[in-house]
């Protein structure tokens, strides 16, 4: 059953998500729009901010799902471009938030899922596992390899909650000191919520900081 | 304050008198020129401005103008009844004219955007005019539109963009000789601005081409400013504008023409593409949003926030300490082109020490309050306030740049255009 993006999550995505489509407009159209095409289209992308903060709002409807831009951060040059998704489920009386997340580096198209806990079975733990769907969509073609194995390995990830998966999934993409750290502050500040950003600082810190 | 009204009605000008009658400003001193007196002043204007077009060399003016020795000359745009052979009139005809010819440093444009109260697009109130500022009459009764103070607002109603009337005729004159005595050189470097990359980066595409379109922006002259510009001056041709630029070296009342004209166009770009973005410099209240760990009080209370808004001297509610180490070496030096303290962004965003600062603060559990800026009001307030209050808006402003997103308080009957710049 589909569901709303919790408050405490939309607060952080909505201007992750603003900053990502941001960043994308200044992609040279070209490389855009090769992206664009081995991705199935644009009707998959939210090339403008309005379109990302609806996919953001109806993130529990996979029809409206769309890739979002994610923020490029200077110095990181090992992937070209990537994109996420969340999808947000209702069920057995508890809300919970996948990820997708779509790298793109040397023109292939790499696939991961951020999953929360099962409630049961093996992957009874936060995790993140290589894919082969985007929005749904079974990519067969020869950008992404048909052998990727999509159950295994599934990492386990430190976190406990649909906030800190998010975390780790910036974390991965951009890392922590100089990656997300300035990721979640630069994001937030450019829209005046340092409030917000000192709380989410402190929920990265929790997860990634040094023990002192 | 001498302050001289413009109409062609004399009822509207009195209106306007007495709406800054209303404003109680201490030492105004408003004078009316009206009908038949206002169509004599405007043709010994424009005598005298054939007289430095047709012989710049020889221009000297003898007799005064009827807008000499005021501060500020208020014109209502509309002065389509005034006897005139030719075209209907309207102030942004003329205004240009005014400011260069006359010893009159501003000039405002009234009623030219009836309909606008607050400026949604740009923040400078009116980005097209050619007048230094466009208000509307019943923005003149504000007291704090020439104070700049917030407790003198009128129902709280004071738009962060507002210069305050009172202190910008000197700050003009300050500006014009500024200019004067630089007219060749250069326009960054003579202001402190950066003129390379990677800071130059910070000012707009649209600041980087707005003033000199021919040039890259560190190349930039005062005097290229004169040539390529026709805010002002817009009647006079290209060979005319190079004639009086010629001229200026030489003869003294041709040069106070160029340097009033480059003047005003300067301080419309520090408005429009300094000033309004906060990218190339900060002023304290969104330089606290930035770094809150900045505030000298306790972040967690409003009270610290309003009085960085509200303190008229350095450290400017900040810390002291770190104002003194940190702040205080990035502050723009030319105070007469901004209306109240500003900071070179560039240098503080790559200030290391902040960057940790900021990081210690969110791991030592500071508390900061939920505050947002409100730009029609000047003041900080809570983004989800108690009881049955309006929750601020926010609107995201047409200028390029990281900083565009902002939020209003939305003062009852103040009209806020355009509407679509709401987000939400």
């Amino acid at each position: 059953m589909a569901s709303a993006l919790p408050e405490e999550m939309r607060r952080l995505l909505l201007p992750y998500a603003r900053a990502g489509v941001s960043d994308w407009s200044q992609v040279p159209g070209h490389v855009r729009g090769a992206m664009v095409t081995s991705l199935g289209g644009p009707r998959r992308i939210a090339l403008k901010e309005e379109e990302a903060e609806y996919a953001l709002a109806t993130s529990g409807n996979p029809d409206s799902a769309k890739l979002i831009p994610m923020p490029r951060i200077p110095g990181n040059v090992g992937f070209q471009q990537a994109f996420f998704s969340p999808l947000v489920t209702d069920g057995g009386g508890s809300t919970r938030v996948a990820f997708e997340v779509v790298v793109i580096a040397r023109g292939n198209i790499l696939p991961y899922r951020f999953e929360q806990a099962m409630r049961s079975g093996t992957h009874t733990y936060d995790h993140v596992q290589m894919s082969r769907e985007i929005l749904g969509r079974t990519y067969t073609i020869d950008k992404v390899p048909d052998w990727l194995p999509t159950r295994y390995p599934a990492h386990p990830l430190p976190s406990r909650d649909a906030l800190g998966l998010f975390l780790c999934v910036l974390t991965s993409m951009h890392g922590y000191r100089g990656g997300s750290q300035e990721i979640v502050r630069d994001v937030l500040v450019k829209e005046h919520r340092s409030a917000d950003a000192m709380r989410y600082l402190r929920r990265l810190d929790a997860l990634f900081g040094d023990d002192d | 304050m001498r302050v001289l009204v413009c109409d062609d009605q004399k009822e509207r000008a009195e209106e306007a008198r007495e709406a800054i009658r209303r404003s109680e400003l201490d030492d105004a001193d408003v004078e009316l020129l009206v009908g038949r007196d206002l169509t004599n002043a405007l043709a010994a204007l424009f005598r005298r401005v054939k007289e430095s077009v047709d012989n710049p060399a020889g221009y000297a003016p003898a007799e005064a103008l009827r807008f000499d020795g005021f501060d500020l000359v208020i014109f209502d745009n509309n002065l389509s009844e005034l006897e005139f052979d030719g075209a209907r009139l309207t102030a942004e005809s003329m205004v240009g004219y005014v400011r260069a010819f006359s010893d009159c440093p501003y000039c405002v444009s009234l009623n030219k955007n009836p309909d606008v109260g607050f400026d949604l697009r740009y923040l400078v109130g009116d980005h097209e005019t050619r007048a230094d500022l466009a208000l509307n009459t019943d923005h003149l009764e504000n007291r704090g539109l020439w104070t700049g103070r917030q407790d003198d607002a009128l129902d709280g109603f004071l738009p962060w963009y507002w210069p305050a009337l009172a202190d910008v005729p000197e700050r003009r004159r300050e500006q014009v000789r500024f200019v004067q005595e630089r007219l060749m050189g250069k326009v960054l470097s003579s202001l402190g601005l950066p003129e390379a990359e990677p800071s130059l980066s910070y000012l707009s595409r649209h600041g980087r081409g707005a003033l000199v379109p021919s040039k890259s922006a560190g190349d930039w002259l005062f005097i290229d400013m004169f040539l390529e510009r026709d805010r002002s001056l817009p009647a006079e041709s290209l060979d005319s504008r190079k004639a009086l630029a010629s001229s200026a070296a030489e003869s003294e009342p041709v040069a106070e023409v160029v340097a009033r004209v480059i003047a005003a166009d300067l301080d419309l770009w520090f408005r429009r593409d300094l000033v309004a973005p906060q990218e190339m410099l900060v002023d304290v209240p969104h330089l606290v949003m930035r770094m809150p760990f900045l505030l000298a009080g306790d972040p967690s209370e409003t009270k610290a926030w309003q009085d960085a808004v509200a303190s008229e001297s350095a450290p400017f509610g900040l810390d002291a300490e770190i104002y003194r180490a940190q702040v205080a070496k990035a502050r723009f030096q030319h105070g007469m082109w901004v209306p109240r303290p500003m900071f070179l962004w560039p240098l503080l965003k790559e200030n290391e020490v902040l960057d940790d600062l900021f990081f210690k603060a969110a791991s030592s559990e500071t508390e900061i309050a939920d505050v947002v800026f409100c730009e029609d009001r000047s003041m900080f307030a809570p983004r989800v306030p108690g009881g049955d209050q309006s929750p601020p808006r926010e609107f995201t402003a047409e200028f390029e740049g990281a900083s565009a997103r902002r939020v209003v308080a939305v003062v009852p009957g103040y009209e806020y255009r355009p509407w679509s710049r709401f987000v939400d």
